[in-house]
């Protein structure tokens, strides 16, 4: 029965570690604001997979929306945020992934929508490797 | 007499490694907690709350805990945590490489972008194998 006091201690000493870093993690989570950068990408192997579906947002013109769009995506640019935006809100549940896709890789459209909707703080935003090429190129 | 030299310098000495090593991986993620949720995120598993809560907490749990190893006060509860810890780590790999996820492990904060799993796998169960010698070398304080 030397067991039982052991373990005692050992969950006594997790405990006390579980809580000091539960502290520090307090102030931290106050002191170094979440800045979620640009830098979030995600491949389209890795998008595919995502559970459950992710909301796709289009960032490019609307024209270009109009000959062709990843199904269910939705149309969303700086051009024209104020009226397309309240549509992306209403279609994005908590905690889904949006992934923003723009014309070609490394075009900022992208970047710059994914930046916005990350300040909604509703879920996981990623800009689309490759843009739309990736998806049909 | 080597076998006295190794208890008397090699426990110790692989105490204070694995601590260090530990503090260096939880610092890493806590100066960058962005870099650190966005390697959770890829792993697909938590809903982002879940994932930001685990960026800020997980790291800080790694540099008490390594700190607790250095230090030899409430190691026997570092051990117990490291352990658990490593474990779900080498699940989240496990799970991520079956469904075939090309992600970094994130395991020492932002990495080159690509999946190493034999090689992280490898490293966790070593790290693994590790606190178990120093839990079974070393009765609770």
């Amino acid at each position: 029965m030397a067991g039982l006091p052991q373990l005692r201690i050992v969950l006594r000493q997790a405990g006390v570690l579980l809580l000091a870093a539960g502290l520090a993690a307090a102030v931290a989570a106050f002191s170094i604001p979440l800045r979620e950068t640009g830098e979030g990408e995600i491949s389209l192997d890795t998008a595919l997979k995502c559970q459950p579906q992710p909301l796709w947002i289009d960032a490019r013109s609307e024209a270009e929306y109009r000959s062709g769009h990843i199904p269910g995506a939705l149309l969303l640019n700086a051009e024209s945020w104020e009226p397309l935006v309240p549509k992306v809100l209403e279609a994005w549940e908590p905690e889904r992934t949006a992934i923003v896709y723009c014309a070609s890789p490394g075009a900022q459209a992208s970047r710059e929508v994914a930046e916005r909707l990350r300040d909604f703080k509703l879920g996981p935003v990623f800009v689309l490797q490759g843009g739309w090429k990736a998806w049909k190129p | 007499m080597e076998t006295i030299g190794l208890r008397r310098w090699g426990t110790p000495a692989l105490r204070i490694a694995l601590g260090a090593l530990f503090i260096f991986a939880g610092a890493g993620k806590a100066l960058d907690p962005a870099a650190f949720l966005k390697s959770i995120q890829n792993y697909q598993l938590l809903p982002h709350s879940a994932a930001v809560a685990a960026a800020y907490y997980l790291p800080y749990l790694e540099i008490f805990c390594g700190t607790s190893l250095i230090l030899r006060r409430l190691h026997a509860g570092a051990l117990a945590l490291l352990g658990g810890l490593l474990l779900v780590f080498i699940a989240a790999l496990l799970g991520a490489w079956v469904r075939g996820l090309e992600i970094d492990c994130g395991c020492f904060g932002a990495g080159d972008g690509k999946a190493h799993y034999g090689l992280a796998l490898t490293r966790d169960l070593a790290l693994l194998a590790a606190l178990g010698f120093l839990a079974w070398r070393s009765g609770p304080e």
